[in-house]
This record gives C-alpha cells, structure tokens and sequence, in this order.
C-alpha cells in the first residue's frame, strides 16, 4: 500500500508540474515582466557595430531573472557535463550551443531573447550602460576576475531595476538574432552585407574587463560553439 | 665587417641591403630621419643612437655586453633578418591571427603620449610618461635572436634599455619577486580582441626578478634604428631573448611588482601547453611544436636550436 501511494503522489506532482497552469506561475515567478515602450539601443562607446544609438519599440515581454542553471538545464538534458568554470547546481548552465539554448528556451515554453529585448533589459528602466549601473564597479558584478576564479551562483549579487540577475558579467548570454549592422545604420551604407552566420552574444563573463560587460557592446560567435563562458537565459512573449 | 652579400634569389634583396646598410651606417641614416619627418619620439633617441657601440653577441663566453669589435655573434648567424619579413611576418592576435596582416590592423594603435601604469609591491605606484622616461635612460642597441615557440626566428637590431634599469628606478620593495607585464585593451582598435573575446585579454606575461635584473632582459623602444613598428610592439616591448617569442610582452601600459608568478595569458589559455618558464630548451617538446629545430625568417633550411636560444653560458646560472 505504502509503495502503491508513493508511485500516487509522484504521478500526480509530475502532472501538476507539466499542467500548462502550473507552468505559468512558475514563469511567473523566476521572471521580470519588462514594459512596452522605448529605449535606445545601442552604444556610442563602441565601434561601427554599435552604432548609432537608435530608439527601439518593443512590446511588453517576460525574461528571465537569472542564467539557466546547471540543474535546471540537466532536467532537459541529463548527459550535460558541466563546465569546470560553473560546477555547481545552481552556477549557469555553460558548454551549450546556441542549438541547446534554443531548444531548452522552447521546451520551458518560450525563446530566447531577441537582442533588443535583451538590451533592454539589462539597461534597466534608467537605461544604464551596466546592468549594476552607469559605470564599472566590480563590487557589483562577477567580471574582471581570473579566468581561474569561475562563474558564481546565478542569484549573485543584486539585481538591477528589473530584478534581472547577472546581465552584466557571469556568463556571455546567447541572444536569438544573427549577427547584423543595425538596420538603422545600413540606411547609410544600403548595400553592405546584412547576411551572418554568426549569432550575438552580450553581457561578458566573469573574466573579462568592463567593457565586455557594457551591455550595450555586441559580440558574435558561430552557433555550433560552446564554451566555459557561455550560456544563456530565456525570454516568453508576455500573456 | 665583410662587405655586402648577394642574397640569394628568393631573399628579399633590395631590403635586405637596405637593411644591412641603415644597421652599419646609423650615421648616413638618422640623418636622413629628420627629412622623414619623424615624430617626437624618434627624435629623442637620436643623441641615443649615435653613441651606440654595444651589440650584445650571443656564444660570447663573457656574461656581460662586449664592444661591437668582438661581435662573433652577427659573424655566425649573417646579417640581421631582413625588416622587410620581421615587419610583415607577425604574431599579435590583437589585431588578428592573420600573420601577414597585422601590420596593416595595427596602424590604428595610437601611440602618441602613451603611458605605463605602475603598481603593486612598489615604493611608489604612479603612472609613467614614456616619452620622459626614455629621455631619462642611455639607450642601445642589442641585436638578439628571437625564436618563435612556433618555430621560426629572426635575428633583430632592438634599441633600447636593460629593463634592470628602469626596475632600479622603480624601487620594487623586498617582497617582489616577480615582475607582470599586460598589454593595452581596446577592442575598438584592436579588433581581435573584439573577434576573439572568449581571449582573457589583456595579454599578461612575467618574469621572475633574477630574469627581470639579468643584464639581457631588455626593453625596446626601436628596432632596425628607428621607433618600433606598431606591429613589432610599439611604443615598447619586452624582449627576453633566451625564451620563446610569446614571453616577450608587446606594448606594455602595466607594470606590476607582485609575490607569486602571474598566470601568463597562454598559461591561462591552454595550461597544458603553455607554462610560465617557457625557455627554449630543444630537447623539450613546447606546446605543439618539436623545438629540436628551427627555420630563420626567409631561409628554407632547417636549423638545430641552441638551448636557450644560444644564450646558455649567459642565463643558465638562473636554473641550476
């Protein structure tokens, strides 16, 4: 009887979990609901690729709070072996293709961000060139370390005006797009080659200096790459 | 000195003679530099250069510099690799992977009023002006191998100062035992280190303090007789000529006195290749090269490498 009342309740809680509902609160729970409106994307600290700043209109759009962490990730796909660089349960998922990434943000019922949104986000409603801030403090966030010292707990450090954890350093965060110039900047140079193969990347990782993790700056990388560094967080349309 | 040598014909002829005669005839040459309109810094080292008369010779038995007259070493080895190879043949992932275009990325670098943060286990941590420190040192000229972990190397006319000078200057407390060199971070000048971001740039390179005080660790702010190319580590560099090419730092804005050895950028890159010493000893196999052979810029043969780079009887006091 007690065997038979155990494999009851297993049952019923995996069912509850997988119940669309139930799913919606915990969206609900690990994630920031970022408003419509504008911002202004883009960085005039940076190069050609980061120019021009240029307002952006994005409707209102759930993210995650934190990276996806290694046992979460290891629900989706148990053989994942974990970065040496992000060993423990809860340090960001790392050593995932852009393809993981994509397919994990799917199987949570979402995506990942599109870089705008992205940005956005990690601006923060003051629309801060940091996620911690308007300038470099690392204090505030997991960057400029050693390469030794690795990636930190994805709920480090405070939040920025989003609740948003660790858009600024920890790991690089896979964003949805292919690698372009700015639409606004081709109206300039109309026949320059808007085609990549390349997806972005933003926010730097705990080893890199600041202006990695200036969450304006742009980055590409071939999507079938993984590295100690990389990883992501998910975006769901807001309902 | 024997006279000039018909190069053979896939060597780069006009240049190397061009390069043969500026390093024999710095007189006719830095007279001709004022013509050039060369910037501010190149004029300084002027008055330098023309009291140069120490050429460091390499199979010297003696440990110290000796006069030009005793210079066996250019005499073995031929005339200095030709600028026209050393200047477009380069590792500086800065500016990308791509060897024979580093030159032309690296123009970008702006090397005007460029300056050396000074810290750590030091009296006084400041921040140096390069331009008032050269003028404060008697520079020279050295000409030394440089060997490539890859295994190419190139003998090279450097300018320049013993690095144990400027540590003198420095004042490093009792407690430093190593010296960490770093490079400049950019990435919007230096686009490889915008390609290659997942890099922990800067570059980072150390010395232990006998090697950094050895009288052959150099600094060099010119080579070939002029201010250093962009692409060969301006405004200046580090050369340690018994270690491989990668131990010798390029543009350095850092100087830090520290109590452990740094982790060198390739330590932190590939630590199974890569360790701090990094001395050229041919009977080890370095990286992913065997060192027991080595090909000089612009020749085809094959050479057995020297251990140490041929600088044992001067440097191998420091390992025993």
């Amino acid at each position: 009887m007690r065997k038979s009342k155990k494999i009851f309740w297993a049952l019923l809680v995996s069912l509850l979990l997988e119940n669309p509902l139930v799913q919606a609160v915990q969206i609900e729970k690990s994630t920031s609901l970022i408003p419509a409106g504008e911002f202004l994307m883009g960085t005039e600290e940076g190069a050609e690729i980061e120019r021009p700043v240029h307002k952006v209109y994005l409707k209102e759009y759930r993210i995650s709070r934190f990276e996806v962490s290694n046992i979460e990730f290891e629900k989706f796909q148990p053989s994942h072996i974990r970065s040496a660089s992000s060993t423990c349960d809860h340090c960001p998922v790392t050593m995932v293709t852009w393809f993981e990434a994509s397919s994990y943000c799917k199987y949570k019922g979402g995506r990942l961000p599109i870089e705008a949104e992205w940005e956005k986000a990690g601006r923060g409603p003051n629309g801060h060139s940091y996620s911690f801030g308007a300038n470099p403090d690392q204090s505030k966030s997991n960057y400029g370390r050693d390469f030794q010292t690795g990636a930190k707990n994805v709920n480090s450090f405070q939040p920025n005006g989003f609740g948003l954890y660790n858009m600024s350093g920890n790991v690089w965060e896979w964003v949805n797009d292919w690698f372009a110039f700015y639409a606004v900047a081709d109206l300039e140079k109309p026949k320059r080659l808007r085609i990549s193969n390349e997806k972005i990347l933003r926010g730097g990782s705990w080893y890199n200096s600041a202006f990695y993790v200036n969450v304006g700056m742009r980055f590409k990388l071939s999507p079938d790459i993984k590295l100690n560094s990389i990883g992501f967080r998910c975006a769901w349309d807001a309902q | 000195m024997s006279g000039i040598k018909i190069p053979p014909a896939w060597d780069i002829c006009e240049n190397d003679v061009t390069s043969e005669e500026v390093y024999l005839n710095r007189r006719k040459f830095l007279g001709n530099m004022g013509k050039l309109g060369v910037n501010a810094l190149a004029l300084y080292m002027l008055p330098n250069f023309l009291a140069l008369n120490k050429v460091f010779a390499a199979n010297s038995t003696s440990a110290e510099l000796t006069s030009q007259a005793e210079n066996n070493f250019m005499d073995l080895e031929g005339r200095s690799t030709s600028e026209t190879l050393v200047s477009r043949y380069n590792n500086f992932y800065e500016f990308g992977t791509n060897k024979g275009n580093v030159w032309l990325h690296a123009k970008k670098l702006p090397l005007e009023a460029w300056t050396i943060k000074v810290e750590g286990l030091v009296n006084k941590p400041r921040v140096l002006d390069l331009n008032k420190l050269i003028k404060k040192m008697s520079l020279e000229q050295r000409v030394y191998r440089l060997r490539c972990v890859e295994t190419w190397s190139a003998i090279i006319p450097w300018s320049g100062f013993p690095l144990r000078e400027l540590i003198k200057l420095l004042e490093p407390l009792s407690s430093a035992r190593y010296i960490k060199f770093k490079t400049f971070v950019d990435p919007n000048i230096a686009f490889g280190q915008k390609e290659r971001f997942w890099e922990p740039w800067p570059y980072v390179e150390g010395l232990s303090m006998p090697e950094a005080m050895h009288s052959l660790t150099f600094l060099a702010v010119g080579m070939y007789g002029h201010q250093l190319n962009p692409q060969n580590g301006a405004p200046i560099r580090l050369v340690v000529p018994w270690k491989y090419g990668f131990k010798s730092i390029k543009s350095i804005d850092s100087i830090e006195f520290v109590k452990d050895p740094p982790k060198t950028f390739w330590q932190t890159v590939s630590p199974l290749e890569y360790d701090f010493w990094a001395n050229v000893e041919p009977a080890v196999p370095y990286a992913r090269w065997d060192q027991r052979f080595e090909i000089f810029l612009g020749k085809t043969k094959k050479k057995k490498t020297k251990l140490y780079n041929g600088y044992a009887p001067q440097v191998i006091k420091l390992y025993s």
